[in-house]
């Protein structure tokens, strides 16, 4: 045969062979890139850390299941023994399916990067993988040369698919543990402080060096598997023995009582058909459970080693639960004995429930060994009540529903891909994933356990549905459109009630919309938005005696206490001259003026003389104006502080004790400012209206920066991370429709209270019930004494002071000072103009 | 072996695991529903006792949460004294010191000047306590507790004791007795307020326990005086849990099983980090039993701070038991009501238990610290060891410490100097545990112990 020709027939075989596995990756990576870029966003940034890794796992699993696909896969078909038994050189047949996966492995590579740059991953840090993620991809791609390299050697070495793959995974690790061996060596120092970029160098020289070695120990084991057979070695005169020729044959005779079609033989053949393979999955499981509990119980420090130890375990235990998933189609030959058993009659799903029982008694019998050991062990107790195992305890349902989900998804993956070399690597990677948005789904997204548990079962209907296109082979169109409507079923099911949230969330309705957005475009588009922020006076004294840290003694303080004036307005509330500028609240200068307009007011109330009542009415003055100008601001926060700033002014204005200064200018100002009803109320319907078209009209990213605007942070605080961003513009148009409705009705003295009711649940009941909550305050409050407090004992809440008894207080002293005024002035004409006696 | 036993223990194997596992599962849904309702009939239970079960009833326990025109007056002072506090704005060497009549205080002018500032507002304090006005400060009730910010209060309190110190070194005593006495009341008016009780009170009461012993060190008060004294710290009521805020009743009235909605849950953040799908009507049974427990043994008088490892395990077994008794197999995640449960429900055993053992070795520490002021002016001389303190009123309870332990105690071989130190609540691992020997400033160990937990008497002022 033509040499050319005969490469070219290889390399075309070959591919064939690989360009499924390829398809299928890159397929597998685009949905998971696809997934990623769509919800990473909503996800926490351990999370999204770990997406950046996805470009690397890929090549991986591509060099780890080449061999098993290029090699076992032929093995089990026979296929490599008839090529051995033709007429070619072996030679190439041994390169040609080297040369197709490494040509296949940097075609995944470019995949990768390519959806990489598409799905933008920026590989940023963080994240519990920064160390591994802080590794140069080009070690990687080494790395991946090695693992391919190794795959074909343990191919070549072993008879099946399965203990091919499983061995890949010591020789993976190797380079790893020998860096850790090198940097435990004494001469080279501590591993701890080693830094990475030293660690690749080392690892990647290993690898380099180990690449050669691996590729001459393949081809070695290429060679060596498709040489002629060795001749049977018959056994020499002294081996016979007269006895042998009456040996029984090896396979035992029939039973008495065979397992006739019946369940139990079903086990029995998915044990016994590879004995090897049940003990191998087993074994981790058991020692995965075990270092379970040593995690749950044990109480302080654990050892690092201890904890490399568990870590691995557990890991290793759940890729033995997604790999007993994989083992129900895809074990070892097992399509071919479903077949069989499909041409006997078996009904297709007894052979599903045979096939699925050993896993499903093995992981039961897995969560309640936990159980017991957990419930006769107890709760791990230690005399410091802070000391506490590293995980706390978890409940039979989790555990189960974790098995579930990752041998479900397997089981599905297996059936998908009943090619062991691909299903068992893509399995254990899609398990995960599925976990993952499960657990997002109910922890982010807030989903009820009930719909999660129901998507759960998912795999397992559909591999049900379509076990008999299965065992028949038929893989049609009733098959893969079960397939897809499942997946498809299942990537959005988990989603469902959080759209059904949202869509319910109180928004407001289009039609007010329609209505108030001209109004309020027109507002927005009237006003500047140059409020002008408040500030304290220099406190600091920042001059030649200033220090930092140095302690002064008591003269210079007594000096420095005297330049500091601290009973001027000026020293408390700096807001500028600009008495026609809107004001930009900040609470703690505005609590500080009342606490210090209360000093100024307790020392003229001790000693009324001209300086202190001076001084009282500058602070006044200061907290009238400051009111007024927070009443011209667009922030509907500037509307809530400027309440709490008339309701002290109502309270110190309505005291008796300031009786006497009622003539004076700075107290005929705030009686003007806090009898203003009407104009209160339509700064506050500006500010809101205002307030919502911004915020309404500022894109997602720039939220934070409108603090007083938009809705405070704490508003809706129950609603679950996962979807609340993306309600807080709805849930701000809802508490800005309640409020212009609030004030509607306030204004036409009409019942609040349905009103402030639903704002209450609209924020989620702050403070518990109503009647403790922010607003018990704004009703009820008919025939109860008026008392103004200042300091609200909620902060942040939209409404909170509005149509309390305060403004109805400042309106009616304001009207009672006129009228008194009025009358005064009446007199005072009367008492000039002659009296009707006099004139008599 | 046949294969007739094979195939009966194939189908024990095939069947029995899940069999089992559909047994528990049901098992649990069923114990769900049952603590479930025995959780309701709890809360019905209380709420026939009288006890408060929502926060309306909560509020409605207190007077005071609702403010008065009266008890405005004191928002006004505390808003005053607040803000005075905040023009000491310099660090102002030795302002906090509590130096002797005889010695030089550089701070003194500062110290003249903030009380002139303070004195309209101390006569207004005057004024309000005289009048029984109760104390009042804006409270919400919060996730879970009552919330309420003590610190105006306690800068009052701190101004007082600044008073204090600037009289005491101007060798006042009767001035000085009047304001130990004023400060002690505003902190008994504190435990009028409701929630605050535990906390504030005991914050309050802290304070004033350190200036009082402060002010034993040098000789200053006469005996009538410090009978006065003794009689204040006697009177010192700090069991507070009785009147405080029902730990019962802050859990059940957030209602901790109503969370949710048709399609998802709606929960607090730190309850889902915890209860990814709702808390379970097992954990919330547990808790209530937990807090139940733990009220008992808070009221208890007698309660000790547990020394020993053996002592300390009892007692864990004991609450070890309700977790154990919690364990639910099919909540999500968690099984059993564990530390991160409890802390997201605010059900903090040892640090209640703390405090209060903490406040009560306090007490007694200072209580001797004034008994031992009293034998030495009766007798010119400290007491050889603390037995002599019987002839002035005291006994054995008196300097016998929660852990069972007595109050370290020495005197010079004249009299003239003596040390009295308390228990500093670590266990150093190269010493003895406990309150040891000899006093902290001479061990080898954590000499710097000795400025919190020991103090030196001087029979005259240096």
């Amino acid at each position: 045969m033509n040499e050319t020709r005969l490469w070219q027939g290889l390399l075309w075989k070959e591919a064939k062979q690989v360009i499924p596995l390829i398809g299928m990756l890159l397929g597998v990576s685009a949905l998971l890139f696809i997934v990623w870029a769509a919800t990473s966003r909503q996800l926490n940034v351990t999370l999204q850390a770990t997406g950046d890794i996805v470009p690397l796992i890929m090549p991986a699993l591509f060099a780890a299941g080449a061999g098993a696909i290029l090699i076992s896969h032929e093995k089990e078909t026979r296929s490599l023994n008839w090529l051995a038994s033709l007429p070619i050189p072996v030679r190439p047949i041994v390169m040609t399916k080297f040369i197709v996966a490494l040509v296949g492995l940097m075609l995944m590579w470019i995949g990768c990067w390519l959806l990489g740059i598409l799905a933008g991953l920026d590989g940023g840090n963080g994240g519990p993988l920064t160390e591994l993620k802080q590794i140069h991809p080009a070690f990687w791609f080494l790395h991946s040369i090695y693992v391919l390299l190794c795959g074909f050697y343990t191919a070549w070495r072993n008879k099946n698919a399965f203990p091919a793959l499983v061995w890949i995974i010591p020789l993976a690790l190797l380079p790893f543990l020998v860096v850790e061996i090198w940097h435990a060596m004494p001469f080279v120092g501590s591993s701890q402080y080693a830094d990475v970029t030293q660690k690749t160098w080392v690892m990647g020289i290993v690898t380099a060096l180990a690449i050669p070695i691996a590729g001459w120990f393949a081809y070695r084991a290429g060679r060596r598997e498709l040489q002629a057979d060795e001749p049977e070695r018959l056994l020499g005169r002294d081996g016979l023995h007269s006895a042998y020729a009456w040996r029984p044959p090896e396979t035992s005779a029939p039973s008495e009582l065979p397992f006739r079609n019946s369940l139990t033989s079903l086990v029995w053949q998915t044990i016994h058909s590879s004995r090897w393979m049940s003990i191998g999955l087993s074994v981790p499981l058991l020692a995965g459970a075990l270092a379970w509990l040593v995690l749950t119980n044990h109480l302080g420090q654990i050892s690092s080693w201890l904890m490399v130890a568990i870590q691995v375990s557990i890991g290793l235990s759940l890729l033995a639960v997604s790999w007993l998933g994989v083992a129900v189609f895809t074990g070892d030959g097992s399509s071919g004995r479903l077949k069989f058993l499909a041409d006997r009659g078996v009904s297709p799903h007894r052979a599903w429930v045979g096939r699925h029982w050993f896993g499903v008694s093995l992981l039961c019998g897995i969560s309640l060994l936990i159980l017991v050991v957990q419930a006769i062990l107890g709760t791990p107790l230690s005399p410091d009540a802070y000391d506490r195992p590293a995980v706390p305890e978890v409940s039979l349902l989790t555990i189960l529903a974790v098995f579930a989900v990752v041998y479900g998804v397997s089981q599905w993956t297996s059936q998908l891909v009943p090619m062991l070399a691909a299903s068992a690597f893509l399995a254990p990677v899609l398990s995960l994933v599925a976990l993952a948005m499960l657990i997002n789904a109910g922890v982010g997204n807030g989903v009820r356990l009930g719909w999660l548990l129901l998507i759960a079962v998912l795999p397992f209907a559909a591999t049900w549905w379509t076990m008999h296109d299965f065992m028949d082979g038929r893989r049609g169109v009733k098959y893969w459109a079960v397939m897809v409507g499942g997946a498809v079923l299942f990537m959005f099911a988990p989603s469902v009630p959080s759209t059904i949230a949202k869509a319910r969330f109180p928004s407001m309705p289009q039609d007010r919309v329609a209505e108030l957005l001209p109004e309020a475009r027109a507002l927005a588009s009237r006003t500047c938005f140059n409020a002008i922020p408040m500030r304290q006076g220099d406190l600091e004294l920042r001059d030649e005696l200033w220090s930092p840290t140095g302690e002064i003694d008591g003269e210079l303080a007594v000096d420095r206490f005297r330049q500091r004036n601290f009973m001027s307005a000026d020293t408390w509330m700096v807001i500028g001259d600009q008495d026609e500028n809107p004001l930009r609240a900040d609470w703690w200068n505005v609590q500080n003026g009342f606490e210090a307009a209360s000093l100024a007011k307790l020392r003229w109330k001790q000693d009324p003389d001209d300086t202190k009542k001076e001084q009282l009415a500058a602070f006044v003055d200061r907290l009238t104006m400051i009111a007024k100008r927070l009443r011209l601001s667009i922030r509907w926060y500037d509307q809530e502080v400027a309440d709490q700033v008339e309701i002290w002014l109502v309270n110190n204005l309505s005291d008796e004790a300031l009786r006497p200064l009622r003539s004076e200018e700075f107290f005929q100002n705030a009686l003007t400012q806090v009898g203003d009803f009407e104009g209160r109320q339509a700064a506050r319907r500006r500010a809101l209206l205002i307030s919502w078209y911004r915020d309404r009209e500022t894109p997602m990213r720039l939220q934070g920066t409108l603090y007083g605007i938009s809705a405070m942070e704490d508003w809706f605080e129950r609603v679950p991370m996962g979807w609340r961003s993306s309600i807080l513009k709805q849930g701000f148009g809802a508490v800005v429709d309640r409020c212009l409705s609030l004030l509607d009705k306030g204004q036409s003295g009409s019942d609040l209270e349905s009103d402030f009711r639903a704002l209450h649940v609209l924020f989620d009941r702050p403070g518990g019930d109503f009647e403790t909550s922010p607003f018990a305050d704004n009703v009820n409050q008919k025939g109860k004494p008026w008392v103004g407090t200042w300091t609200p004992a909620y902060q942040g809440y939209i409404a909170a002071s509005w149509f309390e008894p305060w403004e109805y207080k400042g309106q009616e002293m304001l009207e009672m000072d006129r009228g008194e005024a009025r009358v005064e002035n009446e007199s005072t004409i009367e008492s000039n103009a002659p009296s009707e006696e006099e004139v008599q | 072996m046949s294969y007739r036993a094979t195939d009966v223990w194939y189908r024990v194997w095939m069947w029995g695991p899940p069999v089992l596992v559909v047994i528990a599962i049901t098992w649990g849904v069923g114990r769900e529903y049952w603590a479930t309702s025995r959780y309701h009939a709890i809360v019905d239970e209380l709420e026939s006792n009288g006890v408060p079960v929502t926060t309306t009833q909560i509020r409605d326990r207190y007077e005071s949460f609702e403010p008065t025109k009266e008890s405005l007056e004191w928002k006004e002072l505390l808003d005053a004294v607040s803000i005075l506090r905040e023009m000491s704005r310099d660090s102002v060497a030795g302002l906090s010191d509590l130096v002797p009549p005889n010695k030089p205080w550089p701070a003194k002018p500062f110290a003249e000047l903030m009380s002139e500032q303070a004195q309209p507002l101390l006569e207004k304090m005057d004024t309000l306590l005289a009048d029984d006005v109760p104390v009042w400060s804006p409270h919400a009730i919060q996730n879970r507790y009552a919330f309420v910010s003590y610190h105006p209060v306690s800068s009052l309190q701190a101004q007082l004791h600044d008073e204090f110190r600037l009289v005491y070194h101007n060798g006042d005593s009767d001035r000085a007795l009047s304001l130990i006495q004023t400060s002690y009341e505003l902190g008994q008016q504190i435990g009028e307020m409701g929630g605050l009780r535990l906390y504030s009170q005991r914050a309050l009461h802290r304070e004033w326990f350190d200036v009082v012993r402060e002010s034993m060190k040098a000789e200053f008060w006469d005996a009538g005086q410090l009978r006065e004294i003794t009689k204040l710290i006697r009177e010192c009521d700090l069991s507070g849990a009785a009147s405080d805020v029902d730990l019962v009743s802050s859990f059940v009235a957030w209602e901790p099983l109503k969370r949710t909605s048709n399609f998802v849950i709606y929960e607090d953040e730190g309850e889902r980090s915890v209860f990814f799908f709702g808390a379970t009507g097992v954990h919330a049974l547990a808790a209530v039993e937990w807090l139940q427990a733990d009220r008992e043994e808070l009221e208890d008088p007698n309660v000790t701070r547990k020394r020993t490892k053996r002592e300390r395990e009892e007692d864990q077994e004991r609450f070890g038991e309700i977790v154990d008794r919690s364990r639910n197999w099919v909540s999500v995640p968690y099984a059993t009501m564990n530390l991160d449960v409890r802390q997201v429900w605010r059900i903090s055993r040892p640090n209640r238990l703390r405090l209060q053992t903490q406040q009560h070795n306090q007490r007694l520490w200072t209580l001797i610290a004034v008994y031992l002021r009293e034998y030495q002016v009766e007798n010119g001389e400290f007491p050889r060891s603390l037995d002599g303190l019987r002839s002035v009123g005291a006994n054995l309870n008196d300097w016998t410490l929660t852990t069972g332990e007595q109050l370290g105690y020495r005197a010079d071989s004249d009299g003239a100097t003596a040390v009295l130190w308390t228990d500093d609540e670590t266990n150093q691992p190269y010493e003895e545990p406990g309150i040891g020997r000899i006093p902290y400033s001479e061990r080898t160990y954590g000499a710097g112990r000795a400025e919190r937990y020991e103090m030196w008497f001087n029979s005259k002022a240096e």
